[in-house]
């Protein structure tokens, strides 16, 4: 026993002495994955300009070594924000570049190509061509695949459909994220934050709030561990209408007092104002919420919202005691 | 030899005659030229002053001498008066309105009478009559009015004309006199009139140098509005003139900005100044202590560098060893790997209006 004691620790000692040297990166595809990061959060602050720059520049870093992957990655994230600055025919040559790359050497990252595709669809308004790019199967990770069925859902809403099986396909992605979380395996957790906030937005379009408020909660978790703020003032948001739909009334209107805040600080005023609209709303018949409603009519450009400012003032106070929402 | 007078006496004799002989032919010589025998009729005669008389001073006439002054006297108007003696040859040479011309030569010093004779031989004057010299207000009356005409020696006769030359000069209005005393009345009227003219000119210069006399016409009412103009222009000139000052000032201060802000920012230097000057004090302290340190750091840097060599040689079998822990296959898997982060997506969060 003794020998096979010592036996066993010469061997793990041997095992020990292979170099992992040569699985290291090398400098620039560090110089690359910083730069990743960089236009990440760029476009994170929807500072899209920006992103483009990192991106590129991360695609530079990949092309002096050659890292495929890391060049497929970086032309579909420059594609996406020439996407969302409505810059097409500028995404186009990057997403054709990505697209040859990943047919000749990593046909595994097609879904990453298939989401982009999608996203594109439906930024440019075809949700019928989103729902029949999804239609066939696909193969791809939780997180990719949340957000294809995300889109796809998005989709069904745009054009007034019900859902088909695309909330159970993403509450699935959303599981199976929350898995690869606990593993701590998860690469995208932004993808998991957001699919949990569509999960809950699509329960709350189907009228189930108590299932919508634990997946925006699921979502508020991971934005905060994020410091993800503008996704925050979202969940937030998101829980406070569904806490006023389900009379919790308190509770909504401190989560539209901190949405308004939130979004103040992320310059997101069209947001905030609305937030600070459905706050007052609920403070109605106050004397003081009626005159920072009139205020509100004043300062906001939005004229939707000055059409809905004007309607509600000109409700009775008696209507806002009987019935604290009167829609 | 021996001299001797052998006719001592008839020489003597001889010589006593012919004295005597040349003295009584002297003597009748003399009163022959004297005219002592001959008749003589007294005159009377007026001079403005007795220079060059004497009891025997001559009267001529043509440059015959008729007569002599005999005596004179000064009289209570203060003038002369003097008796001369005319031979009874020249009575009728003394005429009325005749005047005498006396004058004195400058280069001899001798004096000389001279008759201007009257212009009417036939009117003869009686005896003990006046005849006034041509230097009195009488006399010079005759000559005036062309009743005698002036001769005498060219000398005295220049000093004369000179004389009467210099009166007429010092009179006034006579251009009566002749065309040099008209064309100098006419100068002296003109140069009147010009003195009055320049004086006008004086009195009008004198108003260019007052100010304020609107009431003497348009053009000093325009030099006084051109005055005004001028002196408001002064003051303007000097207001640009300062504010050129400033504007060099400025552009100067922005030329070298140096200490521009801190006069804007903090002129009394008690905001930023002062504390800053505090600062930088214990900023200097600090750099002092500083520089101690450094110089104590760059003793020790020998030993440093065998701290930061060994560290580094630590370092890299630290490294070493974690990769033996790491790639240890009992333990590997304990090691949980960083997962790399890969972010794809837009994200678009849609919201519920309702």
């Amino acid at each position: 026993m003794k020998y096979l004691l010592i036996l066993l620790v010469i061997l793990a000692a041997a095992c020990s002495s292979v170099p992992e040297n040569l699985k290291k990166p090398t400098e620039s595809v560090r110089s690359a994955r910083d730069q990743m990061q960089k236009g990440i959060r760029a476009s994170l602050q929807e500072n899209h300009e920006q992103a483009i720059q990192h991106f590129q520049t991360a695609y530079g870093y990949y092309t002096q070594v050659d890292e495929i992957k890391g060049k497929i990655r970086s032309c579909l994230a420059v594609a996406r924000q020439y996407l969302l600055v409505k810059k097409g025919d500028l995404a186009e040559p990057w997403v054709n570049n990505a697209k040859n790359l990943i047919t000749l050497y990593q046909p595994e990252l097609q879904s990453s190509l298939l989401l982009l595709q999608v996203e594109q669809l439906f930024i440019s308004g075809q949700s019928d061509s989103v729902i029949k790019l999804t239609d066939l199967k696909f193969e791809a990770s939780p997180e990719i695949s949340g957000q294809i069925w995300a889109y796809r859902l998005l989709s069904r809403d745009r054009l007034r459909q019900e859902f088909e099986d695309e909330l159970e396909e993403l509450e699935s992605a959303v599981d199976d994220m929350t898995d690869l979380k606990d593993d701590n395996e998860l690469e995208d957790p932004y993808a998991y934050s957001y699919c949990s906030y569509l999960t809950g937005w699509a329960y709350y379009a189907n009228t189930d709030f108590k299932k919508a408020l634990l997946f925006y909660n699921q979502a508020y978790q991971t934005d905060r561990e994020l410091e993800n703020l503008r996704g925050l003032a979202d969940d937030v948001f998101g829980i406070a209408q569904t806490n006023e739909r389900l009379k919790a009334i308190p509770e909504a209107i401190a989560g539209y007092y901190r949405a308004t805040e939130m979004y103040r600080q992320a310059d997101r005023s069209a947001e905030a104002e609305d937030a600070e609209f459905r706050l007052l709303r609920l403070k109605l018949p106050e004397n003081d919420a009626r005159a920072k409603l009139q205020e509100l009519l004043k300062s906001t450009s939005s004229e939707l919202l000055k059409i809905e400012i004007k309607s509600l003032l000109e409700k009775p106070d008696s209507l806002f005691r009987q019935n604290r929402n009167p829609d | 030899m021996k001299f001797k007078f052998k006719y001592t006496n008839k020489i003597v004799g001889v010589f006593m005659l012919v004295a005597l002989g040349l003295l009584i032919g002297s003597l009748i010589l003399i009163t022959i030229q004297q005219k002592v025998f001959v008749k003589k009729y007294v005159f009377k005669a007026r001079f403005l002053d007795a220079e060059g008389l004497s009891t025997s001073t001559p009267i001529r006439f043509k440059g015959y001498e008729i007569g002599r002054i005999t005596q004179f006297r000064l009289n209570e108007e203060n003038t002369i008066d003097a008796d001369f003696t005319v031979v009874e040859e020249y009575r009728t040479k003394i005429v009325e309105n005749s005047g005498l011309n006396k004058a004195k030569n400058p280069i001899s010093g001798t004096s000389t009478i001279e008759l201007l004779q009257g212009p009417d031989p036939q009117k003869i004057l009686p005896e003990g009559g006046l005849i006034p010299s041509i230097d009195i207000p009488e006399g010079r009356r005759l000559l005036d009015e062309g009743l005698v005409i002036k001769t005498g020696d060219v000398i005295s006769s220049m000093l004369v004309n000179t004389d009467r030359l210099l009166e007429n000069l010092n009179r006034d209005n006579n251009e009566k006199s002749g065309a040099l005393f008209r064309a100098l009345v006419n100068l002296a009227d003109a140069s009147e009139k010009l003195d009055k003219t320049m004086d006008q000119i004086s009195v009008t210069f004198d108003k260019f140098n007052k100010d304020e006399n609107p009431q003497d016409g348009a053009i000093f009412r325009a030099l006084t509005n051109m005055a005004d103009l001028t002196e408001q222009l002064q003051t303007t000139t000097a207001l640009i003139n300062k504010s050129l000052i400033k504007s060099d000032t400025l552009m100067s201060a922005y030329a070298n900005p140096n200490g521009l802000v801190v006069k804007l920012a903090d002129p009394k230097g008690e905001n930023f100044i002062k504390p800053i000057n505090e600062t930088l004090k214990n900023l200097n302290y600090s750099l002092t202590e500083m520089g101690k340190l450094l110089v104590f750091l760059n003793e020790q840097q020998p030993e440093l560098s065998g701290v930061i060599s060994e560290g580094k040689q630590t370092l890299s079998t630290a490294q070493k060893t974690l990769e033996g822990i790491n790639n240890n296959p009992l333990i590997r898997g304990g090691i949980q790997s960083e997962a790399e982060k890969e972010i794809q997506g837009s994200k678009l969060r849609p919201k519920h209006t309702k």
